[in-house]
């Protein structure tokens, strides 16, 4: 048997010691409530919380939806070996959301309450049961991995079967979803910044999303492949970079007939904070992208790619965040930046994520097959040492 | 400010990521490894040879890995490009797959088996050097679907068997290269040091006419 190696790494201390100072803000938060843990106030209750764990969580989570989409809707064979490990990246991003809302909810005890207090004219109410419904197909799209690990051969075929119809609800699920933390400010049109405020706020977020989803599975499988010392698709990443450079494109269209229809020259061309992070966010998340995921040397180049994509993801963020917080800073005036809990529990959050995926993925079958048997050959090999063949003097 | 201030926290720790990796690339290059050592030809017992000097590692779906054998990639000195034929293409035995290329010469291996080529490693088309430090783990060429596995693994050899001929080999090659020095070096320190040991990429020392007659009694002889 092999000894364990407990010497710890770098990026070891430091997730240790994010999930000491998260337990602290965590019992803090639960015991003291949010007034204690947190610089969210009556004029200004969305903070990091929602911007950064919610709203950014449900978007980098969309690479399963956009991937199994592409296998099993438009048939896609080849995008099938980065399926699994997809669904994971979105079925952890979707429960760690719930994790976040059950932390920024001032009476999280009432989370079930849409389950039975229907309001089906608000945006709320379709937001929680998009959320429930597409974490439970997400749990099932996931379950076939546990059932192959525990050899369960009934489930795993049950879930088989069902396999086209969870895909469809999922896809169904998450479009609604994605579009609908849009359409959520949609109701603030008087407190939300003019230069993000649109009618399109629903295709804009549903476009974005289908855009990060490749990239956050590419790095994903980027950080996995050296992780777990496996080889990165390249090839299947780097036609997936396609898909994100296409939604891209569109998104880029959407986003100047807004600029045109909702007159923002005056705004975007001011000297302010809004229109300086407005230039920022479109050009790290819009044009840098397309300009190099369009190039086809980068796309097909390994670094080159993860760079692209990890530009693309970093643009979305910034999209998600000036969304929620940037453009309701001016009008509220309430001067926000997030308490060190609020920080500390968003690192938590997300260090759990990076822990739960390696876990999984060491343990359930998340990557194929011809790779993982690779690491079998550190053993078993002969050496002839150069000194026995040339002994002889020439 | 939120913004800023989750865009700076990740660029930060992309960038502590990127340092922390690199000194760890640095101390595991200091790790003594039997696999990348200079002194001795590794021969993994559960691989395949083909006596063109190319590996094979038979996979679970039946499909092949193939590269270089530790022989190529200790004599031949430094690697500046490898081409490959592309993804789909049906290949045969003895017909050139892919080339390992040196300057303006280059060594074409032929197909160790018949088959369909499946994926091919991107790595070390970006960084051929891959091939000379991990030939048989990192440094995979390309991944084939033989025709006839069954067939295919009779004329490939393994275990004992394959590390007598690779011993045998490297007596042929040293035989080559005392034959061939003089030719190329008036001296033969350049290539052979004490106790008649072939001194590492010594290929990269030869002319042209060594080269190709390397090429044509070690590589292309299927």
């Amino acid at each position: 048997m092999k000894i364990k190696n407990l010497k710890l790494t770098f990026w070891g201390a430091v997730f240790w010691i994010i999930v000491v100072l998260g337990i602290y803000s965590t019992i803090l938060r639960f015991t003291k409530g949010l007034g204690a843990a947190t610089n969210l106030s009556d004029k200004f209750p969305w903070g990091l919380w929602i911007g950064f764990d919610v709203l950014c969580g449900v978007g980098l989570a969309a690479g399963g939806f956009v991937i199994a989409a592409a296998v099993y809707i438009f048939n896609l064979e080849e995008y099938k070996s980065i399926l699994p490990s997809a669904i994971l990246t979105a079925f952890l991003g979707y429960l760690l959301v719930i994790v976040a809302l059950i932390y920024d909810l001032g009476k999280p005890w009432n989370i079930w309450h849409p389950i039975i207090m229907w309001n089906p004219e608000s945006v709320m109410f379709e937001v929680a049961w998009c959320v429930m419904l597409y974490t439970t197909v997400l749990a099932l799209e996931f379950s076939p991995m546990l059932f192959q690990k525990l050899r369960l051969e009934k489930p795993q075929k049950i879930i088989k079967s069902l396999t086209i119809p969870l895909v469809v609800a999922g896809v169904i699920l998450s479009t609604l979803h994605q579009s609908s933390l849009g359409s959520l400010y949609l109701i603030v049109p008087e407190k939300l910044h003019p230069i993000w405020y649109s009618s399109n706020l629903p295709y804009l977020f549903f476009l974005s999303a289908v855009a990060v989803g490749p990239a956050m599975v590419t790095i994903e499988s980027y950080l996995s492949s050296r992780a777990f010392r496996r080889e990165i698709e390249i090839h299947i990443l780097s036609r997936l970079a396609k898909v994100t450079a296409v939604a891209l494109m569109v998104y880029f269209v959407l986003k100047v007939e807004d600029i045109v229809n909702y007159k923002l020259f005056p705004y975007i061309f001011s000297l302010r904070y809004e229109s300086l992070m407005f230039w920022l966010e479109f050009a790290v998340g819009v044009i840098v992208p397309i300009a190099l995921l369009t190039n086809s040397k980068i796309r097909k180049s390994k670094k080159g790619l993860f760079v692209a994509q990890l530009i693309t993801v970093l643009g979305f963020i910034l999209n998600r965040l000036n969304v929620s917080i940037t453009g309701l800073e001016s009008y509220t005036q309430a001067g926000y930046f997030p308490k060190w809990t609020e920080i500390s529990v968003t690192l938590f959050i997300v260090a759990l994520g990076f822990a739960a995926f390696r876990l999984i993925a060491k343990h359930l079958p998340v990557f194929p097959p011809e790779v993982e048997e690779r690491k079998t050959i550190t053993e078993g090999f002969e050496v002839i040492s150069m000194r026995e063949v040339f002994k002889e003097q020439i | 400010m939120v913004a800023l201030f989750v865009l700076a926290t990740i660029l930060i720790c992309i960038t502590v990521d990127y340092l922390v990796q690199k000194a760890q690339k640095k101390r595991e290059a200091y790790q003594p490894q039997v696999v990348l050592s200079t002194e001795n030809f590794v021969i993994p017992r559960g691989f395949f040879f083909s006596k063109v000097h190319t590996w094979l590692e038979l996979l679970f779906s039946g499909r092949v890995y193939v590269g270089v054998d530790d022989f190529v990639s200790k004599v031949i000195g430094k690697v500046d490009a490898i081409e490959v034929l592309p993804v789909g293409e049906r290949v045969r035995k003895g017909e050139p797959i892919f080339k390992i290329k040196q300057g303006n010469r280059s060594l074409a291996f032929p197909s160790p088996v018949n088959g369909k080529i499946i994926s091919v490693n991107p790595n070390v088309l970006e960084s051929p050097e891959t091939i000379l430090k991990d030939p048989y783990l990192n440094g995979w060429i390309i991944m084939i679907e033989p025709e006839d596995v069954a067939s295919e693994v009779k004329n490939l050899l393994i275990g004992n068997e394959a590390s007598r001929w690779l011993r045998n080999e490297i007596k042929r090659f040293k035989e080559f290269i005392s034959r061939e020095a003089p030719k190329f070096s008036p001296v033969p320190e350049p290539t052979l040091a004490d106790g008649g040991v072939v001194v590492k990429g010594v290929l990269q020392n030869v002319d042209e006419k060594t080269w190709e007659k390397f090429e044509k009694e070690f590589i292309q002889q299927l």
